[in-house]
């Protein structure tokens, strides 16, 4: 008789210029995941950071063990979607969590995933900042007030059934995501919210988790005029063919 | 928790809405049946502005969306030139 299958959890971490955030990142993953006893790996995946993102990548992959750690690097920045599907290539877990490098989202929330998906085993699992005790760290009121008038026009247009629909800390099975990213056609943060509703389609479920999002440690962020454009554009083009 | 001050601005803007929602609310739907000669009439304005002013709006807000995106649009043609 075959014994029973465990689940396994890998981590897609796209990088580019992370060199200071991945060894902290990477020493927080560990924690939660051994601390929760889940089985667990960390695939990198960076697009040829001039940083040295790589080499420090190297040295953590000696610290934890080529199981643990895996890279996949590519020779030069070519897009999150690609990154994901490069990574998955290589995921040997049957779940996937996908998240930022630079410290935005905490790892500490990753045993908060795994109880919900398993509740009502959830195709996806999404973190969400509007929800439950979900939110923001280190915007200001502008920023918070150009987020929430995004999301509530975003459940206007598009009823996606997930209260944040531009959030990149999920959780996906793997074929799910694998589906997903098969049958998305946008870039960038859009591309986060064509999963979300590419999913409604299919007739996945969805469930979610309250997260917070604490804006870059380093350096800073900003929302520019292009960024509210492309958002516009995004969620028409949503709008109309779905 | 958000901070004190974005709390507050937060729900200044919320009572700010929700005054108006009201104010709009008892002009159009409640003082119609009121008498032309009662003093609550006073607080409200001729009801030909509780169609005008909204539209006046409206177009003021597409002005600025139009305005907005022409010049991001031109912005960006012109960097990548």
């Amino acid at each position: 008789m075959a014994p029973p299958r465990k689940n396994k959890y890998s981590v897609l971490l796209p990088t580019y210029n992370e060199r200071e955030n991945l060894p902290l990142i990477v020493w927080l993953l560990v924690k939660s995941f051994t601390e929760s006893n889940h089985d667990y790996e960390i695939i990198v995946i960076d697009d040829g950071s001039p940083d040295g993102t790589l080499e420090v990548g190297k040295q953590l992959e000696k610290i934890y063990g080529k199981d643990k750690i895996v890279l996949r690097p590519r020779a030069k920045k070519l897009g999150l979607g690609t990154a994901y599907i490069h990574g998955i290539k290589h995921a040997t877990g049957n779940f996937i969590f996908i998240m930022d490098a630079d410290l935005s989202h905490h790892p500490k929330f990753i045993p908060e995933f795994i109880k919900k998906q398993q509740e009502e085993d959830y195709d996806v699992v999404s973190g969400t900042r509007y929800a439950g005790s979900g939110g923001v760290y280190g915007w200001d009121f502008k920023r918070k007030l150009i987020s929430r008038g995004a999301n509530y026009l975003t459940q206007i247009l598009l009823r996606p059934g997930a209260t944040d629909l531009t959030g990149s800390f999920r959780l996906y099975k793997k074929p799910v995501l694998h589906k997903l990213i098969d049958s998305c056609v946008s870039k960038g943060y859009v591309f986060q919210m064509e999963m979300i509703v590419r999913a409604r389609q299919f007739n996945y479920s969805i469930g979610e988790v309250p997260i917070t999002f604490v804006d870059r440690v380093y350096g800073e962020s900003k929302l520019g005029g292009n960024e509210i454009i492309g958002f516009a554009k995004g969620l028409l083009m949503l709008f109309a063919t779905t | 928790m958000a901070t004190g001050m974005d709390q507050a601005l937060g729900m200044g803007l919320v009572a700010f809405a929700g005054a108006i929602f009201s104010y709009y609310t008892i002009w159009v739907i409640f003082m119609p049946f009121v008498d032309d000669d009662h003093v609550l009439q006073q607080f409200f304005l001729p009801r030909f502005y509780a169609i005008a002013l909204p539209v006046v709006a409206g177009l003021i807000f597409l002005t600025f969306i139009g305005v907005f995106v022409t010049a991001v649009t031109l912005a960006k043609k012109k960097k990548s030139k």
